[in-house]
C-alpha cells in the first residue's frame, strides 16, 4: 500500500503559524497500516502542536477528524462540518487525500503533514519498504517477482551494474539489497535463469503519460 | 455497602480505601451480590499511597484520588464472563523419561493423552538423568502401552500447530500419513542432547567416552578389558553442572564398586546442591575415589592408548600428570535436535543456550508465553531428576485445572477489536506476546483482528499500538486513562502523573506506604495492567491536560510478564523525548523507570528525581 | 596521426589504453598536457564521462582535443545523465568529427557524486547502449528511422572480474558479448586468478573478443581503504594493502607504480589476456612511469 512519513515538526508548524484554527485530518486507510496518518496519530500530532503553541504564547484550536479514506469525496464530505469551523486544513493522508481534500474544499488552505514516499509493503514491524513503481508496464514475471525499476537504485533492465558490493549489497547503500542479485536468486531457485540470459529492449517510460488516467470499462 | 447499594439503586461504585491489590476482587464480589456486575467498581488508593505515605495533611490528594476514580468510574462498562468449552485432550511431545511419566500422570487424573515420538520407539538410552535414580524405562512404557488413555505415536511428528488453548488444531506427519487432530493443550518434553567438550581435536574414541557410554561400559557384562585407571571431568566447560555432577559421582562409585578401579575426578567445583548429592560425594570419598581440585581446564593428550592428563592441583601447589586408561570427558547440554524449529512453529521464544523455556521469571516453572502450552524436564535445559519431577507434577495440576471440566469460564471481551475501525494492519496480531489476536471474519465478511478470550492476558498491548484505535480495553482504555488525566488536570499546576504497571510499580508504591517511606505529595498514580500498555498517546495527552512530569514504570529487563510489554514501553518514552523536544518542551520530563514489586526505594527514589526534574524545568 | 583502434586491436598483440580525466571548468590545458604526454604511447586514450558522478568537462569535447591533436580517443559513454535521444545525438556529433571509439557504459550512480539532488535518467543500461550502438552502425536509429550518413563505431565495454557474488555480473557479460562488442576493458583487477578465470569465461562465449585488464595504481592503505568502500567496482585484497602498508613513508606512489607494473608484466608474459587499461587519474603525468617500469612498449 501508499507508505508515507511525518513531515519534520518544525515544517508543520511552519504551515499553519498564520492560523489560530485548524484541523488535523487523519486517513484510516494506507497511512493508517503504516502509523503516519491514522486516528492515533492525528491525535498525537495534534497534542503536539497545542503544546507547542501553548508555549509560544500563540495558542492554537486544533480539531480532530479521521475519515475512513481521504481520497474519496463522498467520505470527505462526511466532516464538511468540521472543515467549515476552522480556517486551515493539515492533512496527513497521502497525496491523493490531500488533493481531494483541497479540491472539496476550495477555499480552505489544505496543507499536506506527511510525505507520500511510495509503494510498499511491511519487511517487518515497523519497517516499509518500496516494493512497486507505478510504471504501467509491469514486467515482474521476467524478474521473479523483484522489480528493478524501484528496488534496483538505477532502475535496470539489465542489470546489475559493475558496482554491486561485496555480498551482493547495492552500490548506494550497503544496506540494501542488489535487487539484481536477488533477481538471479529468485530465477535460479525456479530453474528460470534462462530468463535472465534474455535481452531486454528500452523500456516504455511513457506507458502512463502523466497525469494518469485510467477507465475500467463499464458493468 | 450491600445494604446501601440495594437500597438507593446505585449503578458505579468507587470505594475511596486500601490499595486495590489485595481487595479489589473482595469489592467486586459485594457488587455481584447486590445484582451489580463486579466490574463497576473504581477505588481510589488514599491510604498505602496517601495517607501512609505523605506527610502533613493529604486532604487535597484524596480529594484528586477519589475525583480520577469518579471520573473513571463513570465510563465503565460491565464485563460479563461466559463458559467456553475445552478440548480435554492433552499433546505430550517426546518419549523419554518425562514424557512418559507426564502422559501417566494426566492419564490417572482423567485426561486423555497423545503421547507424540519422532523415533520409532519410546524409551531413553542408558546414561540418561532418570537411569541414576534406578528407573527402569521398560517398565514403565509397558505401563504406558497398557493405558487406555494413552495413544502412542511413534514415527511421528507436528508439521503445524494453529488455534490457541483449548482448541488446538494439530497437523502431524508420521510417514507419508497426514493426521489432523485437536488438543486443549500441548506439553514439550523434548529432552536435551550432548555433545563433547573436549578441545584441540580430541574425539570420541575407545579411551575417552562420553557418560553414556561410559554407563553402557558398567552395564557390559562381556566388558573385554575392565579399565584399571579411570578419570572424569567435571565443571570446566560448563557451569550447570548439576547433572554432570550426579552423573560423575555415580558413575565413579560404581566403577570403585563393580571394577575396584582407581577412579580420579579432575574437577572445578563439585556442586552438590540437588537431592542427595551430598551424601552420594561422602560416599564416594569414602569408597577411595580421588578428588582433585583444578582452577583450569586440564590439558588432556593421546598416549600410547591411553590417556594423559595434566593438572595444576589447587590444593597440592603442584602440576600433576596422570595416565588412565579411560577418561569420562565433559560434555555441554544442549537442546534436543529440532528444538529451533519447534518453538518457531509453536511460536514461543527460546532462552539464551536455545532450551524452551524464557528466562523470564513468569514463566517458571513450567510455563511458556502462551497458555495451553508447557515445557517439562531436561527440554527446559534443567536437569536435576528432583525438580523434573516436581515439573512433571506442576504441569498435570495446570492442564487438570485448565481442561479437566471440559469447560472454562473466561471474561467476555475485556479487550475487543471493533470491526468497523479495525483496518487489518496486522500489528496487534504480531506484537500480541500471547499469540492470543487472529484474523476473524466479520459479520460483513471483512477480515478483522479478532482476540480470544481464552489466550487473552489482558494486557492491553495491543490496544496501545493499535493505529487505528480500534481497540477498545474495559476498564484500562483511552476513555477511562483520559478520564484520570483530566481530573489530575483540573486541580492546580505541579502534578506528576506516573503510569505504573500493576506488576511493579503499583505494588512497590504500597510497600512504600506499609513501610511508612515517605515521598513527595505531588505524585498521581495511574494504574495500568502492564508499562506496554502505556502509549505515546497517553503521555502527551498527560502533558497538553497539565502534568508537570510523566513517570512510566514496568518490570525490570526479562522480567515483565508480558515478556515484551517494558521494552515498548522504553521505545515509546525514548520516542516521546523527541516529540516533546520537538514542540520545545523539556524531554526529561517523560521518563521510564524498571523496577520489581519488593523495590520500594526505587519507585522512591523515581518519584523524587522526576520531582527534582520538573521542578528545575519549572513546571 | 594515430592508427585506427580497431585496426590496433585486430593487429597488435599486446594493446595498451590509458584515460585522461576532465576537469571541472571550462580550462582545457592540463587535458592537452597529459594529451601531449600519452598520445604516442599508448594505442588508444580514454576520456571519462562525468566520472563517479561528478560534473566536468564533457567527454566528447576533450575526444575531439585529442582528435586534433593526433591522438585516438575512445568516447565512454554513460547512461545516467542523457537519455535516448541526446545519446543518439551525440553519436552523430561524434563520428562526424572522427571520433570512432565508444565505450558502453552504465553510469556510477548520482549519490556518490557531487550533484546529489539531480534526477538520475538511466532511459537505457549499457547492454542497451551497445545494441543502440549497433542498430545507427546499420543506418537506423532506435525508432527505425533512415540515417542521412550513418556511423561506423567501434564498440567496447566495461566488465567487473571481481564482482561478489559473480555469477549475475556473468550473465550480463553475456549479454553485452551477444550483442557484440569488440572490446572489454574491465574495472581493476589485482588478482590474477580472478582475471584467468574471467578471461576464459569470455573466450568460451566469444573468442575475438579483446580483452583489457583495468589496471588502478593504489599509492597508499588508506587510500585502498577509501576505495574499497566508496568507488563501486573495485576490490583491493589485504595483502596489497599490507604491501602498501608496509612501504615507508612517501613512497606510497612509486610503490603503487612498481606494484601495477609488475602485475602488467605477469600479464603480458603469461599471455593472460590482450593488453590493459591503465586507470591513473589525477596523476595522468606517472603514467609513462609504469609503461616505463613494465617494459612497454
Amino acid at each position: 500500500m501508499i507508505i508515507a512519513e511525518r513531515k519534520p515538526m518544525e515544517e508543520i508548524k511552519q504551515l499553519i503559524a498564520p492560523y489560530k484554527k485548524v484541523l488535523v485530518a487523519g486517513c484510516g486507510t494506507c497511512v493508517t497500516v503504516c502509523w503516519a496518518g491514522g486516528e492515533k496519530e492525528v491525535a498525537m500530532l495534534a497534542s503536539q502542536l497545542r503544546l507547542a503553541r501553548s508555549g509560544e504564547g500563540n495558542e492554537i484550536v486544533a480539531l480532530e477528524a479521521t475519515v475512513e479514506r481521504q481520497c474519496e469525496r463522498e467520505m470527505v464530505a462526511e466532516i464538511k462540518d468540521k472543515v467549515a469551523e476552522v480556517e486551515a486544513v493539515l492533512s496527513l493522508a497521502c497525496g491523493s487525500g490531500v488533493q481531494t481534500m483541497a479540491e472539496m474544499f476550495e477555499d480552505k488552505p489544505v496543507f499536506p503533514a506527511v510525505n507520500t514516499t511510495f509503494i510498499g509493503m511491511p519487511e517487518k514491524e515497523g519497517l516499509w519498504v518500496e516494493m512497486c513503481g507505478a510504471c504501467g508496464d509491469c514486467f515482474l514475471d521476467r524478474t521473479g517477482g523483484v522489480c528493478p525499476i524501484v528496488r534496483c537504485a538505477k532502475g535496470l533492465l539489465n542489470g546489475p551494474c559493475g558496482g554491486t558490493r561485496k555480498g551482493g549489497k547495492c552500490e548506494i547503500d550497503p544496506d540494501k539489497d542488489c535487487a539484481w542479485v536477488l533477481i538471479y536468486r529468485r530465477l535460479e531457485k525456479q530453474g528460470r535463469l534462462d530468463v535472465m540470459r534474455k535481452y531486454y529492449a528500452p523500456k516504455n517510460y511513457r506507458a502512463v503519460k502523466r497525469p494518469g488516467k485510467v477507465q475500467a470499462s463499464k458493468a | 455497602m450491600l445494604s446501601c447499594i440495594k437500597e438507593e439503586n446505585i449503578e458505579r461504585v468507587v470505594v475511596a480505601a486500601c490499595s486495590p491489590e489485595f481487595t479489589e476482587h473482595i469489592f467486586r464480589e459485594v457488587l455481584e451480590k447486590s445484582g451489580l456486575n463486579g466490574h463497576l467498581l473504581s477505588m481510589a488508593n488514599i491510604r498505602e499511597q496517601c495517607s501512609w505515605a505523605h506527610e502533613g495533611d493529604v486532604t487535597v490528594k484524596v480529594v484528586e484520588l477519589v475525583k480520577m476514580a469518579v471520573n473513571r468510574v463513570r465510563l465503565l462498562l460491565p464485563v460479563e464472563e461466559r463458559e467456553l468449552p475445552v478440548n480435554r485432550k492433552v499433546l505430550v511431545v517426546g518419549g523419554g523419561f518425562s514424557a512418559i511419566n507426564a502422559a501417566l500422570q494426566l492419564s490417572r487424573v482423567g485426561l486423555r493423552t497423545t503421547l507424540l515420538e519422532k523415533e520409532a520407539v519410546l524409551g531413553d538410552g542408558p546414561g540418561k538423568l532418570e537411569s541414576f535414580y534406578g528407573f527402569d524405562p521398560s517398565s514403565m512404557i509397558s505401563a504406558v502401552e497398557g493405558d487406555r488413555n494413552i495413544e502412542v505415536l511413534t514415527s511421528a511428528q507436528m508439521t503445524t500447530v494453529e488455534g490457541k488453548i483449548g482448541d488446538f488444531n494439530v497437523r502431524i506427519r508420521k510417514g507419508e500419513e497426514e493426521i489432523f487432530l485437536k488438543y486443549g493443550a500441548i506439553v514439550l518434553a523434548t529432552g536435551y542432547q550432548t555433545e563433547l567438550a573436549l578441545d584441540s581435536g580430541m574425539e570420541f574414541s575407545q579411551n575417552i567416552v562420553s557418560q553414556e557410554q561410559f554407563c553402557s561400559m558398567l552395564r557390559n557384562p562381556c566388558l573385554e578389558t575392565k579399565p584399571k585407571s579411570i578419570g572424569f571431568m567435571l565443571d570446566f566447560s560448563d557451569e550447570n553442572s548439576r547433572f554432570p555432577t550426579l552423573a560423575t559421582l555415580y558413575n565413579a562409585l560404581e566403577a570403585k564398586r563393580k571394577w575396584g578401579s582407581e577412579v580420579y575426578v579432575f574437577y572445578k567445583s563439585v556442586k552438590v546442591d540437588s537431592a542427595g548429592m551430598e551424601n552420594l560425594y561422602q560416599e564416594a570419598r569414602d569408597c577411595g575415589v580421588v578428588f582433585l581440585k583444578s582452577e583450569t581446564s586440564p590439558r588432556i593428550t593421546a598416549d600410547n592408548g591411553r590417556v594423559k592428563i595434566e593438572a595444576k592441583d589447587v590444593f597440592l601447589g603442584e602440576d600433576i600428570t596422570l595416565t588412565c586408561d579411560v577418561l569420562v570427558a565433559e560434555e555441554m547440554y544442549l537442546p534436543a535436535e529440532g528444538t529451533e524449529k519447534l518453538s518457531s512453529l509453536l511460536n514461543t521464544r527460546r532462552d539464551s543456550r536455545g532450551f524452551y523455556q524464557d528466562e523470564n521469571v513468569h514463566l517458571y516453572p513450567v510455563g511458556s508465553e502462551k497458555k495451553g502450552i508447557f515445557f517439562i524436564g531436561g527440554c527446559r535445559g534443567d536437569l536435576d531428576l528432583g525438580r523434573v519431577l516436581t515439573d512433571i507434577s506442576s504441569v498435570v495440576i495446570n492442564v487438570h485445572e485448565l481442561l479437566s471440566s471440559g469447560k472454562t469460564v473466561v471474561d467476555v471481551e475485556i479487550v475487543k477489536a471493533d470491526p468497523q475501525k479495525c483496518v487489518a494492519c496486522l500489528t496487534c496480531i504480531r506484537v500480541c506476546p500471547h499469540g492470543a489476536i487472529q484474523l476473524v471474519r466479520a459479520d460483513n465478511s471483512k477480515e478483522v483482528a479478532g482476540i480470544s478470550d481464552l489466550a487473552c492476558y489482558a494486557c492491553g498491548i495491543c490496544a496501545a499500538i493499535c493505529p487505528a484505535k480500534a481497540i477498545r480495553f474495559k476498564g484500562y482504555g483511552d476513555d477511562e486513562i483520559l478520564a484520570q488525566i483530566e481530573a489530575v488536570g483540573e486541580s492546580l499546576n505541579g502534578r506528576n502523573v506516573a503510569f505504573c504497571c500493576e506488576h511493579s510499580a503499583y505494588p512497590a508504591a504500597d510497600l512504600a506506604g506499609r513501610l511508612r517511606l515517605h515521598y513527595p505529595e505531588n505524585i498521581r498514580v495511574i494504574r495500568v495492567p502492564c508499562a506496554g500498555q502505556v502509549d505515546v498517546f497517553h503521555i502527551l495527552k498527560a502533558f497538553e491536560k497539565g502534568a508537570a512530569a510523566v513517570l512510566v514504570m514496568g518490570c525490570e529487563d526479562g522480567a515483565c510478564h508480558h515478556i515484551t510489554g517494558n521494552t515498548r514501553a522504553k521505545e515509546r518514552v525514548k520516542y516521546c523525548n523527541m516529540l516533546l523536544k520537538e514542540v520545545k518542551v523539556d524531554g526529561r520530563l517523560v521518563a521510564m523507570f524498571n523496577l520489581s514489586p519488593n523495590a520500594p526505594h526505587k519507585f522512591i527514589r523515581a518519584v523524587n528525581e522526576i520531582a527534582k526534574i520538573s521542578k528545575e524545568s519549572g513546571r | 596521426m594515430a592508427k585506427p583502434f580497431r585496426e590496433i586491436l585486430k593487429a597488435k598483440d599486446f594493446v595498451v589504453t590509458a584515460e585522461v580525466g576532465p576537469v571541472k571548468g571550462s580550462n582545457v590545458s592540463k587535458a592537452i598536457e597529459h594529451i601531449e604526454l600519452l598520445k604516442d604511447k599508448v594505442d588508444g586514450l580514454n576520456v571519462t564521462d562525468n566520472q563517479s558522478s561528478v560534473m566536468r568537462y564533457p567527454s566528447l569535447g576533450i575526444c575531439l582535443l585529442i582528435k586534433e591533436h593526433g591522438g585516438e580517443p575512445v568516447f565512454q559513454v554513460t547512461c545516467r545523465d542523457r537519455n535516448r535521444l541526446a545519446i543518439q545525438a551525440d553519436l552523430l556529433f561524434a563520428y562526424s568529427r572522427g571520433v570512432s571509439n565508444i565505450l558502453c557504459l552504465t553510469g556510477d550512480s548520482i549519490d556518490v557524486g557531487d550533484h546529489k539532488e539531480a534526477k538520475q535518467v538511466f532511459d537505457l543500461d549499457s547492454v542497451q547502449l551497445i545494441h543502440l550502438v549497433h542498430t545507427m552502425n546499420s543506418g537506423k536509429d532506435m525508432a527505425g528511422n533512415e540515417l542521412d550518413g550513418g556511423i561506423d563505431f567501434c564498440i567496447g565495454t566495461t566488465a567487473t572480474p571481481s564482482a561478489d557474488p559473480i555469477e549475475p555480473q556473468l550473465i550480463k557479460v553475456e549479454k553485452k558479448l551477444k550483442a557484440g562488442v569488440n572490446f572489454i576493458q574491465t574495472q581493476a583487477v589485482y588478482e590474477l586468478d580472478e582475471l584467468k578465470r574471467f578471461t576464459e569465461f569470455v573466450r568460451n562465449i566469444d573468442e575475438k573478443v579483446k580483452i583489457l585488464a583495468g589496471i588502478v595504481p593504489v599509492i597508499g592503505a588508506k587510500m585502498a581503504a577509501y576505495m574499497n568502500e566508496n568507488v563501486p567496482g573495485i576490490f583491493i585484497p589485504q595483502y596489497v594493502i599490507d604491501e602498501l602498508a608496509q612501504a615507508p613513508k612517501g613512497t606510497g606512489v612509486s610503490k603503487g607504480i612498481e606494484i601495477a607494473a609488475r602485475m602488467i608484466k605477469q600479464i603480458k608474459e603469461e599471455k593472460i589476456c590482450d593488453g590493459v587499461h591503465i586507470m591513473f587519474i589525477g596523476r595522468e603525468e606517472r603514467v609513462p612511469e609504469i609503461l616505463e617500469a613494465a617494459g612497454l612498449p
